[in-house]
C-alpha cells in the first residue's frame, strides 16, 4: 500500500469531479472521519483513516483489499472507476434523477 | 711540475674533468674560442668512452650492456636543507606556561579488571563509552540523553584536535617546512582560505557514479562486458519518492497538504463548469429586475419606490425556484450541462 504521488492524485480527482464536482470536497475533507486515498497494486482504495493505520500491519503480499474500491489504473497509466465506489459517487453527485 | 696531466674520470656520472687545462694565450677571437673549446671538449668525451669501453659487457638484445661503477664526485645538495617546523599551537602554549612533556606508559594496569591495557585505542584502560551508569547531575535537564550527550563531545573534541592539526600544517606550508610525506599525501591542503579539507568520497557514492557512468551507453549498458568482481547496480531506473503510507495516525499533514494542493488546483481549473448557486440567484434577481424596469416605464417605478421609504424596490418579490440549499444537489439547477459525462 502506499500514498498517491501527485500526478496520480490529479488524475483520480480529475475524474471524480466529472461526476460528483464540487462536492469533491466532502469526499476529500470529510469531517467525521476521515477518509484517504490509498494505492494497493493498481487499484485505489478509499480507506478511513483508522483502517489504514491498521493496515500499515499487513504485508504488501497479504493485503489484497482495504475500505472501498473507487477505481483502478490501467498499464497505461489511465484511471478506470469501477462499481464498488457507486455508493459514493451517488451520494454526492452533482445531477440526480428520481424514478418513480 | 705537472706529475700527471691526466683527466679525471668519473664513470658514475659519465664525467671527465681536466683540472690542469688552461689557456695558453687569450683567445683572439669567437671562433679561435670555440674551437679551441672543442678540440679539448673531444678529448674529455674520448676519455670517458675509452673508460667504457673497458668496462666488463654483457650481451644483450640491443648491443653490449655495461653497468657504470659507482659516482665519485660528491654533487652538491638538490634541495635546500629540511627548514625547522614552526612550533604548533600547543608547544606554544606549553611555552608559555611551562608545561613539561612527560613520558607516558603504553600499557597501564586496569583495576577492575586487574589486567595490563592499553592507554589508547582499543580496549583501552578508562574508556568513556564503557562506562554504565552516569548519575544525574542536579545541572542535567529531564529527558536529557548523558550518553548521547558523551558521544558528541567526544566528537567535538575530534573535530577540533582535526581543525588545529590542519591549521599547524598550513603554518608550517606557509613558511615552507612542510613534512615530505604531507606534501605527497592524497589530503591537499587548500591553497587559499580557511576551506575544509576535501572529503572522502564514501564507497556508496562511487558505487552510484560507476552505476551512472555503467548506464550511459546507448544501450544503457546492458551489454557491456562486466569487469571481474562487478557487482550489478542497486538502483535501478528512475527512483521515484512517495509519502510515508501512514503517518500520525492515518493521514499526515504532508498528504493533507498534497490532497489539498491537488484539489485547489483542479477547482480552480474547473470553476466555470461548477455551479455557484448563490451568485446565480442574484445573477437572475438582477436581471429580472432591470428587465422590469425597462418595460414597465418610468411611471411604475417611481410609483413602487414611493411606497418604500428606501426608495428600493422590495426584496425578495419574485421568488426564484433556484432557491435552494448549496448542499444534497441541485437538480436541473440551470445547469447547461445536463447530463453526467
Amino acid at each position: 500500500m502506499r500514498l498517491l504521488d501527485e500526478a496520480e492524485t490529479t488524475v483520480v480527482f480529475e475524474k471524480l469531479l466529472k461526476f460528483i464536482g464540487n462536492n469533491l470536497k466532502n469526499i476529500v475533507e470529510s469531517p467525521a472521519r476521515r477518509y484517504c486515498f490509498r494505492l494497493q497494486k493498481n487499484r485505489v482504495y478509499y480507506v478511513s483513516e483508522a483502517l489504514v493505520k491498521r493496515a500499515t500491519n499487513i504485508s504488501q503480499k497479504n493485503l489484497v483489499a482495504m475500505g472501498t474500491c473507487v477505481g483502478r489504473f490501467t498499464h497505461g497509466g489511465k484511471f478506470h472507476l469501477t462499481v464498488q465506489c457507486l455508493g459514493l459517487l451517488a451520494a454526492n453527485a452533482k445531477h440526480k434523477v428520481w424514478l418513480k | 711540475m705537472e706529475a700527471e696531466n691526466q683527466m679525471q674520470v668519473d664513470l658514475g656520472h659519465l664525467l671527465a674533468f681536466d683540472p690542469y687545462h688552461h689557456f695558453p694565450s687569450p683567445p683572439k677571437s669567437r671562433e679561435e674560442l670555440v674551437t679551441q673549446c672543442l678540440s679539448e671538449g673531444t678529448k674529455l668525451v674520448q676519455a670517458v668512452v675509452d673508460g667504457l669501453f673497458n668496462l666488463t659487457s654483457t650481451e644483450a638484445l640491443e648491443g653490449p650492456l655495461v653497468k657504470l661503477p659507482k659516482p665519485t664526485t660528491r654533487l652538491p645538495r638538490e634541495k635546500h636543507l629540511p627548514r625547522p617546523k614552526p612550533p604548533t599551537k600547543w608547544e606554544l602554549f606549553a611555552k608559555s606556561k611551562g608545561i613539561q612533556k612527560r613520558k607516558k606508559n603504553k600499557v597501564l594496569w586496569d583495576e577492575q579488571t586487574d589486567s595490563w591495557k592499553r592507554s589508547y585505542g582499543y580496549d583501552r584502560v578508562n574508556d568513556d563509552a564503557d562506562v554504565p551508569i552516569i548519575e544525574a547531575k542536579m545541572t542535567d535537564e529531564p529527558g536529557g540523553d548523558p550518553f548521547a550527550k558523551r558521544k558528541e563531545e567526544k566528537k567535538k573534541r575530534v573535530e577540533k584536535t582535526e581543525k588545529n592539526r590542519l591549521q599547524n600544517l598550513k603554518q608550517a606550508a606557509k613558511i615552507g617546512a612542510l613534512p615530505s610525506h604531507v606534501q605527497l599525501a592524497a589530503t591537499a591542503l587548500p591553497i587559499t582560505g580557511t576551506q575544509a579539507p576535501p572529503k572522502k568520497i564514501t564507497k556508496d557514492e562511487l558505487g552510484s557514479v560507476a552505476g551512472l557512468a555503467a548506464t550511459a551507453t546507448a544501450s544503457g549498458g546492458k551489454f557491456d562486458k562486466k569487469v571481474a568482481g562487478e557487482k550489478p547496480v542497486k538502483h535501478q531506473g528512475k527512483h521515484r519518492k512517495f509519502l510515508p503510507a501512514a503517518e500520525g495516525s492515518g493521514m499526515g499533514n504532508r498528504e493533507k497538504e498534497q490532497t489539498d494542493k491537488v484539489l485547489n488546483k483542479l477547482m480552480a481549473k474547473n470553476s466555470h463548469e461548477i455551479l455557484n448557486v448563490g451568485k446565480a440567484v442574484s445573477m437572475y434577481n438582477v436581471k429580472k429586475q432591470r428587465d422590469g424596469r425597462n418595460q414597465k416605464g418610468r411611471s411604475s417605478f417611481d410609483s413602487s419606490s414611493k411606497l418604500k421609504p428606501n426608495g428600493k424596490p422590495m426584496k425578495g418579490d419574485k421568488k426564484s425556484p433556484y432557491q435552494k440549499s448549496r448542499k444534497g444537489g441541485s437538480h436541473g439547477g440551470g445547469s447547461k450541462k445536463g447530463k453526467a459525462e
